[in-house]
């Protein structure tokens, strides 16, 4: 009973105390009301698992964070935390859905080197103007006439278009001494599919001297309304009832491997290296021709 | 004695022009406040003493603000003045043209804090 109470006490002095944990300064810390920005430069490339979905080349990479007391905008998520405690934190926030990305993300010809990591098209283009008898894709134009191969994958030039979704979403935090576990859960607050993911991560840093390596991994879960909208192929995307596919839930685990270390007080090497495991309910889709993504990045990041 | 004559007219013609020629100067003394942590106001009564004025009016400015005006800028009294950030203090003439410009620093006692950034710099997932 002593100890139960005396256990409880310990929880309580936790969530009550005002102290938070001190913050050494470095990559993963900010200064309260300023902003923490940075640009790397370097290799890399983020792989698209869709057909005919292009690679995303990785030259440069912003890193831009606001933090102030409570709020915090930090790589596109805008935030509030109600929470910040040496062991807990909580807070909620919005954010895009990633998933859109990958079926046009902007590319960034002016700028980026672009790298051209299609798969070949199943489908090709007409080579004739006797096309009425086939179906039209999102632009209105036909398809193809000439199909090679089997008609299991689509690509994505062929499809109707998929909205970027907002979420809203809630994530909890449990910090130990270098590591630290991660639960969120965000709704799409957009409308656009409804759905909604549940991701639960670790995270474990590790320093000596002035180098840090980063390990992430992790698992969302994501659901039937979301996968189906992005993933699943209906008569909004063509008549060829051969392609119709339902999404369904599944889990995308996920690791990532982040190394840093300092040249100079602005300058860093920086390298990136992650994977993600798509589930069955996704790669089934005709929209699909790879089950995992794979990034890998290394330059040199610069802080302002 | 004509030489003698020639080198202390000379003399008194070139102390005279030196001293006519001393730029206007002025010490301000505290110029730094010292407050617990940022945001926290900070009082400071700082002193002015001033050297080689012009024999006119001058006029003290707190970032553009008129605090006092003196007659060869005499301030005997310390001047209080409350910030919340560093101060510009100017001494200005009649015809606006500033005299003299001082900074006045504010510094924390507190440095300042730090928080957990939530997402990690430079991911891609």
């Amino acid at each position: 009973m002593y100890t139960e109470f005396l256990r409880l006490l310990i929880l309580l002095s936790i969530f009550v105390s005002s102290t938070i944990l001190a913050c050494s300064g470095s990559e993963t810390c900010i200064e309260k009301s300023s902003w923490q920005l940075g640009i790397a430069l370097g290799v890399g490339v983020k792989t698209n698992p869709l057909v005919d979905g292009d690679d995303l080349p990785l030259v440069i990479l912003p890193d831009i964070a606001w933090y102030a007391d409570k709020a915090y905008f930090d790589n596109g998520e805008l935030g509030y935390q109600w929470l910040n405690q040496p062991k807990f934190a909580f807070e909620t926030f919005l954010t895009l859905e990633r998933e859109s990305a990958f079926f046009r993300f902007l590319h960034p010809a002016n700028i980026l080197a672009p790298t051209e990591g299609s798969s070949g098209r199943f489908i090709s283009a007409p080579s004739d103007s006797s096309t009425d008898n086939y179906p039209n894709n999102s632009a209105g134009e036909p398809l193809n006439e000439n199909i090679q191969g089997p008609l299991t994958n689509l690509s994505i030039d062929e499809i109707a278009n998929r909205k970027w979704a907002v979420n809203g979403g809630v994530r909890g935090h449990y910090f130990l001494l270098d590591g630290e576990w991660q639960l969120t859960f965000q709704q799409d607050i957009s409308k656009v599919h409804k759905g909604h993911q549940v991701g639960l991560e670790y995270s474990h840093s590790w320093q000596w001297h002035d180098f840090r390596l980063g390990l992430r991994i992790g698992t969302d879960w994501k659901s039937a309304r979301l996968i189906d909208y992005y993933y699943g192929v209906s008569q909004r995307d063509t008549d060829l009832s051969e392609f119709y596919f339902n999404g369904k839930s599944g889990w995308q685990t996920y690791m990532s491997i982040n190394a840093q270390k300092p040249i100079n007080k602005d300058w860093s090497w920086l390298a990136n290296i992650g994977y993600r495991r798509l589930p069955n309910s996704l790669t089934s889709s005709p929209l699909i021709d790879q089950n995992s993504i794979c990034n890998v990045f290394l330059g040199v990041a610069y802080r302002f | 004695m004509e030489l003698r004559k020639a080198v202390l007219v000379a003399g008194v013609f070139f102390c005279s022009s030196n001293v006519s020629a001393q730029a206007p100067a002025w010490t301000i003394q505290p110029n730094i406040c010292v407050a617990q942590k940022v945001g926290d106001e900070c009082q400071l009564n700082f002193s002015i003493e001033t050297h080689n004025m012009p024999s006119e009016l001058l006029c003290l400015f707190l970032d553009g603000q008129l605090l006092s005006c003196s007659k060869q800028a005499y301030f005997f009294k310390k001047v209080p003045i409350t910030i919340k950030q560093n101060v510009l203090i100017e001494l200005k003439n009649k015809a606006q043209k500033t005299i003299l410009s001082k900074k006045l620093l504010i510094k924390y006692l507190e440095p300042h804090e730090h928080r957990r950034r939530i997402r990690p710099p430079w991911s891609l997932f």
